[in-house]
């Protein structure tokens, strides 16, 4: 399965990086789906959590508002606030 | 005998031990300084993202107004000034205040308001008052988070938007490298097309540009955005106006060190002249006394 790069940062840090295969987004208007070679996109993050599907597992990371953008094959993530402090990375 | 002895040797001891403090206080800030890098660097990342999908949608149709950019005459200027809230940083506050002065002495009287971060700018205007203090924020201690600079800005931008003020103001020591840090004054609000798209321009080269898709809408977009920008914008001040200060207190810790280094070479210089002398006098009594007993 094709993958594409991830980056989550907050305001003061980098949260997570790493190649995902998919990822589940909640959007300012509901969740959204990012596969490999999305159309370029931006959108706004409402509250929910980011579900992202990659090699080693499944990350979950509560978090509440920011922006996603999704161009050439690379996915940046800006989250106004990571709700908990640890996010959990569960295997398959 | 030229000077006592006495008190050469308690002046040593005052000026190695004074000499002790400022080299502490200088690695303290060192380290300091180094974490406040870190925090400039690790804030980039973000800002430049953030102004990135800002210039994607610059272009958009049907985007472009919004209330962040409206030009008023009525209202009043808010100036907000951010100070370190300890001194011991040889200049840094002064100038900075001096440039906050400055800019209050354009402004037609009663037009400005003063928004202090830092303790010591809020001691000054308190014991030089110019014009209205609307907030002085003191508990800042060094610590930055995004939380507290955003609810700074939300503070700023609910007086603008309110109509209080025409337009905000933010004198801040801009970092320039560990030895310079300027006093610099940037207009925050109204937003102008102009600078915005100055400040966009260059970061994104054109080959990568496409048509993006702007969920829900590129306004919806665009007036979320802005907000997000000017919080990330005050987050970067607020951490670059941290590190000018660290940096100037290293800066003038190790020059009160090598000043008592100075000082202390000199006086002990003199302290071993003064006890030659007390030793040769001594001896000549001596050997007269010797003399005369014959």
């Amino acid at each position: 399965m094709s993958d594409f790069a991830l980056e989550i940062y907050t305001q003061d840090r980098l949260v997570w990086k790493g190649r995902v295969e998919s990822m589940v987004v909640p959007g300012g208007d509901g969740y959204l789906g990012v596969l490999a070679h999305h159309a370029p996109l931006v959108t706004t993050l409402g509250k929910g959590t980011l579900t992202v599907m990659g090699e080693e597992g499944e990350l979950r990371i509560p978090l509440e508002g920011g922006f996603l953008e999704v161009a050439h094959n690379r996915a940046t993530l800006l989250a106004d606030r990571i709700l908990a402090a640890e996010a959990r990375i569960e295997d398959k | 005998m030229a000077e006592n002895l006495k008190v050469l040797r308690r002046r040593i001891r005052t000026v190695a031990g004074t000499k002790q403090v400022t080299r502490a206080m200088e690695m303290v800030s060192a380290s300091k300084l180094r974490k406040a890098q870190n925090r400039l660097l690790s804030g980039r990342p973000f800002t430049q993202k953030i102004q990135e999908m800002l210039s994607h949608l610059l272009g958009a149709p049907g985007v472009g107004e919004n209330p962040l950019f409206a030009e008023r005459t009525a209202g009043r200027t808010l100036v907000v000034v951010i100070t370190a809230d300890r001194g011991l940083a040889g200049s840094f506050n002064a100038r900075l205040l001096s440039a906050a002065d400055e800019y209050l002495s354009q402004l037609p009287a009663g037009e400005a308001a003063l928004y202090l971060i830092g303790k010591k700018g809020a001691d000054y205007y308190r014991r030089h008052p110019r014009c209205e203090v609307v907030r002085a924020i003191t508990d800042m201690g060094g610590n930055l988070s995004p939380e507290r600079s955003a609810e700074i800005t939300d503070e700023l931008v609910g007086g603008f938007l309110s109509g209080r003020y025409k337009s905000v103001h933010i004198v801040f020591a801009h970092y320039v490298s560990t030895i310079l840090s300027r006093p610099t004054r940037i207009k925050f609000l109204p937003l102008d097309h102009e600078s915005l798209a100055a400040e966009l321009a260059g970061g994104e080269e054109e080959e990568r540009r496409a048509e993006y898709i702007f969920e829900p809408s590129p306004r919806a977009v665009f007036d979320k955005l802005l907000p997000a920008y000017l919080r990330s914008r005050v987050f970067m001040i607020l951490a670059e106006n941290f590190t000018s200060e660290h940096s100037a207190r290293m800066v003038s810790m190790s020059n009160a060190t090598r000043n008592c280094e100075e000082m202390l070479y000199d006086l002990t210089l003199r302290r071993n002249k003064a006890r030659q002398a007390s030793i040769t006098k001594e001896m000549l009594e001596i050997v007269s006394g010797a003399e005369a007993l014959k």
